[in-house]
């Protein structure tokens, strides 16, 4: 962190030189653990104080902890969303399960159309939430927003699906990279449009070696038992237990490990910002970059998991602050220019559907930033 | 009343772009005074009075908001001269952010928690699950596992061999049971499977395994295994199950839910530990039900802890190496000390928790 360049304001750099130089800017978590140890608890025992009902504050409460303690240039990140519209997509929602869970005991054919329709309806849910987290998400007065439409949503499910399908599961990294590119390319941030410049290829590159990662130890491993194997009437030196917390854990970390902090780095940096109609030229485009490693990830998840065993859970806070800290520290914006968007402090409203969705479509990535 | 008049500095957002402005905040009872700082584009000054001003709430020690009614607002980490100025501008400070910054009230919220999840798993659900499972009536309950018998014929079961004459005398003693409670819709069923096992069935179907009907050396040891059954859809065990994992299931994951992926192993541990004490309970339950009726038609509760017996002893290889705290059944040794401590007649006091 030390060679980072100190921060300025875009407007002293301009004035100073006709062609500005890059700026990479690192962005900070500032949040820490003892801090939130006390929100996220005194937040679990109100929700089960209220019988749940203060859960949908305590959610804008934790997202607005590591939006506010995630600074970018001097300036936080803020999440806008109301927890009374957050209540009522929990009822939805709620009322949603019951119907799953009512129908499960009385009709399993009602059970299967119920879940059917469940899977029918999420690449709508993934789209609204998507854009009930965008437009509820600011820096700096400005608001983010997310113009993918639902149809596309549809389009980018089937294509990964058919290819996925026609492969046999081959073609899973296409339908990953068709998802994140719907993703990250329909961004906004003010009249800033999010550009999302990568081809399927070294998707395919990374869970390629993430399957030799797999099936290399496993090979060995193979390999050893028959080697070593057990003569008749010995029991045999391993046991499945111990073969699991052996092998099975330390691979599976591996290539978890692997997959997140290269997906991370190569989707991260291929993200670029733009004002709307400029085509993603160098002069008035803004990156992304990320240099997360691989063994440090690793590290990380497995740290995190210990910790949480061992103190029956007290230490999700302290593992969840690590995380945004991690993240944050290794992901750079590298401004051409000034980083000013044109863009509406207050956005257009909320529909109650995507109060719903915004629950259920928490999904595992999100913007990072 | 004297006059409150702080300074602190903020960055000014004006709502339409996201340029940040460095701005004093000259804070007085009436409102906020707004002087830029920045050299080359200097600002007139902004003035925005009380009634026109939101102070966002605070968290922590984060970068808090002051928003205007006009779109721009002013970012500031002055936590605390913020918490000074609201109250004068006839604003609320955060009772919430009062609770997360005392270290007490902390302490009071982990004790609070343990004390109620406890008490909830122990008693609140398992008695809430009751109500509701026997207040649903008999043809609802009916309607459950309807299908389940079919589908365990698919996946675990072929059909018995167990003689004609051998699954009459069965069934009389079954028949024999189930006079005692007409309102069930208790029906036996004969099934080869592998193991000596008996199961029940939300709909009052009744299995035996063809290895049950061997290993059983009188019809003593039957009828105590078909009572235990009984018992078992005379309290609606399957369906409180239900109810009672999907609860676990539920909090488990509205807890932990949001917690990292890695956790998910750890949420997974107290759900199956919870399980595992609920199913024990109801397995307990069969057995004191089967006790009070084996006791009623003057049969020896004893006869089933010997079953039970050689059941574990044909059974019990396989399972070794799962902590009792996991298991879905109590110990076979605890069942058979209960089973065998009591006698042939009923006490006084029945132990029976219905």
């Amino acid at each position: 962190m030390e060679n980072i360049p100190p921060l300025s304001l875009g407007t002293k750099v301009e004035q100073e030189s006709l062609i500005p130089e890059p700026r990479r800017l690192p962005v900070q978590f500032t949040g820490s653990a003892s801090e939130y140890f006390r929100i996220w608890i005194v937040n679990v025992a109100l929700s089960i104080v209220t019988l749940g009902i203060y859960s949908a504050w305590a959610k804008v409460r934790t997202k607005n902890y590591f939006y506010r303690h995630t600074m970018l240039e001097r300036s936080c990140f803020e999440y806008h969303a109301v927890p009374m519209q957050i209540l009522k997509g929990r009822i939805i929602v709620g009322a949603g399960l019951a119907a799953i869970f009512f129908a499960k005991i009385y009709s399993l054919k009602l059970y299967a159309v119920l879940l059917l329709l469940f899977v029918l309806l999420s690449p709508a849910i993934f789209a609204l939430a998507l854009a009930f987290n965008a437009r509820n998400s600011s820096y700096r007065n400005v608001r983010f927003g997310f113009d993918g439409t639902v149809g596309a949503a549809y389009k980018t499910y089937l294509a990964g699906m058919a290819v996925y399908i026609v492969t046999l599961g081959l073609g899973f990294p296409y339908f990953q990279w068709r998802i994140v590119d719907y993703w990250a390319s329909n961004h906004r941030y003010g009249n800033q449009h999010f550009h999302f410049n990568m081809t399927s290829g070294p998707f395919f590159g990374i869970y390629a070696r993430a399957l030799g990662i797999m099936l290399l130890p496993i090979a060995g491993f193979t390999a050893l038992m028959v080697v070593f194997r057990p003569t008749a009437g010995q029991a045999p030196v391993l046991q499945a237990p111990v073969l699991l917390l052996l092998v099975i854990y330390p691979i599976m970390f591996l290539v978890v490990g692997y997959v997140k902090a290269r997906q991370s780095n190569l989707v991260l940096g291929s993200i670029s910002l733009s004002p709307a109609g400029a085509a993603p030229s160098e002069t008035s485009t803004h990156r992304l970059a990320a240099n997360q490693k691989v063994l440090e990830v690793i590290w990380l998840m497995v740290s995190n998991l210990v910790g949480i065993v061992l103190t029956i859970g007290l230490l999700i806070p302290w593992a969840k602050v690590r995380t945004a800290r991690y993240r944050a520290e290794h992901l750079y914006v590298i401004a051409n220019g000034e980083l000013v968007a044109q863009g509406s402090a207050a956005p257009s409203g909320n529909g109650v559907l995507a109060d719903a969705a915004t629950d259920l479509g928490d999904i595992g990535f999100d913007l990072g930033i | 009343m004297v006059e409150e008049r702080l300074k602190f500095d903020g960055q000014f957002f004006n709502g339409t772009s996201s340029r940040p402005y460095r701005v004093t905040v000259t804070a007085t009872s009436e409102g906020v005074h707004l002087s830029f700082l920045d050299e080359h584009e200097r600002q007139p000054e902004r003035r925005y009075l009380k009634n026109r001003i939101l102070v966002g709430s605070r968290l922590g020690d984060t970068t808090r908001s002051l928003c205007f009614d006009d779109g721009a607002k002013v970012e500031s980490n002055a936590n605390e001269e913020i918490d000074r100025m609201a109250p004068l501008w006839g604003q609320r400070t955060s009772v919430v952010h009062r609770l997360e910054s005392n270290w007490r009230s902390v302490i009071a919220a982990i004790g609070l928690i343990v004390a109620v999840a406890w008490s909830g798993f122990i008693w609140g659900l398992p008695w809430a699950a009751r109500r509701v499972a026997m207040a649903l009536p008999v043809e609802m309950v009916d309607e459950l596992g309807k299908g389940t018998l079919a589908a365990l014929d698919k996946l675990v079961f072929s059909p018995s061999e167990v003689k004609q004459e051998r699954q009459k005398e069965v069934l009389h003693a079954f028949e024999e049971l189930a006079t005692s409670y007409p309102d069930l819709p208790l029906t036996l069923n004969f099934r080869k499977m592998g193991i000596p096992n008996a199961f029940a069935l939300p709909n009052g179907s009744v299995v035996v395994t063809d290895e049950l009907v061997k290993i059983a050396k009188t019809d003593e040891e039957i009828m105590g295994v078909l009572a235990h059954e009984i018992g078992h859809v005379k309290h609606r065990h399957m369906l409180r199950m239900t109810l009672e994992t999907s609860a676990v299931g539920l909090f488990s994951m509205l807890t932990f839910g949001d917690a990292s992926q890695a956790s998910a192993l750890f949420a997974s541990l107290p759900s199956i530990y919870a399980n595992a004490q609920y199913s024990q309970e109801k397995e307990s339950e069969a057995d004191e039900f089967a006790i009070s009726f084996m006791q009623k038609l003057d049969l020896p509760p004893a006869a089933l802890a010997d079953i039970l017996q050689r059941m574990s002893e044909k059974i019990g290889e396989g399972k070794a190496g799962i902590p009792q705290y996991f298991s879905s059944h109590p110990s076979t040794e605890s069942r058979m000390a209960r089973l065998r401590g009591v006698s042939k007649v009923p006490a006084a006091c029945m132990p029976n928790s219905l």
